[in-house]
């Protein structure tokens, strides 16, 4: 897959063959097809998967050191819409042309907002604990909302540039963050 | 209330401003609307279009010189003008900004729901809405609602406020439709409420205006 992604990069989604993979991959056509019997469309949709799987390990990395859950947020859209950017699968998945890598991401859609959601809530109830957020919120609620808006945030920031640190922070400290935070603050 | 249609005629409220620079543009995009509600958008092809119409394919090509997806593109983002033009309508005589709120995402969940041809989309072609909601096309969306609905916000709020809230309204209602969930069911007007009040007000007011959505 690493392989796939190599020859993605060099080709685009709709440029590269099997041979490119091979090539890349050190390996013969037919090694590739054993490990990807369906051919180029599995090797599609599981190399999109495998790498949002990265894109949200890489996320979870960027901001695992950082205290505040504000911070957190921040540096979490900043990184995300950077990486985003970056990536050739990724860029590829934001041009909606693309149809093959739309189909072949849908249906992890649900699986990537559940996760998210439940690590949020995780950190809003540590937050609750040390009375950063107000008591009464429900935490429960409150990440599935957070979490749409970082997914929508993060695929459409429509005017905002997320890589601008306090353009992002503005954004979460007013769109997310200000029903929540506890009134002393 | 005004009666709700999705994807007929009667929508263009607003005229002769819905983004189509003439009459049979519009038409063109209706028709595509129109066969997609009726057998979905992979099997309405531009002879189709051009039928429902009454233009020839010609024409069609000449109008939209990108095909099925440059004339899908122009329709949603029509769509959403004449929705956002309904709600301006409806909120005319409403002077409180959580009430408008409530009531622009109400009105947007009872329109995009009883859309046919969206409809169509969501329960038989998945993969084709999601074509249509994908980032940029939807960063597109977003502006559109935002660029209409702002006027209407900016009774309560100052211009950039204003131009943040209709993004963030278009943002809630597509993220709660596309992604449904019982906890926040966006039908029910109680649940609206919550939204509005739990997150929305809270972060109008706190906004500092140190960032502005750039509009194209």
């Amino acid at each position: 897959m690493a392989a796939t992604i190599r020859a993605v990069e060099q080709c685009g989604v709709r440029g590269f063959s099997l041979e490119d993979v091979a090539a890349a991959a050190g390996v013969s056509r037919t090694t590739v097809y054993r490990y990807f019997p369906d051919g180029r469309q599995q090797l599609v949709e599981q190399t999109a998967t495998w790498e949002i799987g990265r894109f949200w390990r890489r996320l979870a990395e960027a901001v695992a050191d950082v205290p505040d859950l504000e911070d957190r947020l921040v540096t979490g859209l900043v990184i995300g819409r950077k990486l985003m950017t970056r990536s050739r699968v990724l860029g590829s998945l934001m041009d909606a042309d693309f149809l093959e890598l739309i189909a072949a991401v849908q249906p992890s859609e649900p699986l990537i907002h559940g996760v998210v959601r439940d690590y949020l809530r995780d950190e809003l109830e540590r937050e609750v604990a040390r009375g950063n957020v107000r008591d009464d919120v429900d935490t429960e609620y409150a990440a599935d909302y957070l979490t749409r808006m970082i997914l929508s945030w993060l695929g459409s920031p429509a005017g905002v540039d997320l890589t601008d640190e306090v353009a992002t922070r503005e954004v979460v400290r007013t769109q997310l963050l200000a029903g929540l935070i506890a009134p002393s603050q | 209330m005004v009666a709700i249609t999705g994807g007929s005629t009667e929508q263009s409220v607003l005229g002769g401003w819905d983004g189509f620079a003439s009459p049979a543009e519009r038409r063109v995009a209706e028709a595509l609307l129109e066969c997609t509600g009726r057998w979905g958008l992979a099997k309405t092809t531009i002879e189709d279009v051009a039928r429902e119409a009454g233009v020839s394919r010609a024409t069609v090509y000449r109008l939209f010189p990108g095909g099925k997806q440059a004339i899908l593109d122009a329709a949603a983002r029509a769509e959403v003008r004449s929705l956002v033009a309904l709600i301006s309508d409806e909120l005319r005589e409403v002077d409180d900004l959580a009430e408008c709120l409530v009531r622009t995402i109400q009105l947007a969940v009872t329109f995009l729901d009883s859309h046919e041809a969206l409809t169509f989309l969501r329960q038989h072609e998945p993969v084709a809405l999601e074509q249509v909601l994908a980032f940029d096309r939807l960063d597109a969306i977003f502006e559109v609602a935002a660029t209409v609905l702002a006027p209407m916000y900016g009774r309560f709020l100052d211009g950039g406020t204003a131009v943040t809230a209709g993004v963030w309204v278009a943002r809630v209602v597509v993220s709660y439709l596309s992604t449904p969930t019982t906890d926040a069911d966006l039908r029910r007007r109680a649940d609206v409420e919550r939204l509005v009040r739990t997150f929305v007000l809270p972060g109008l007011e706190a906004r500092g205006g140190q960032y502005s959505i750039n509009l194209p």
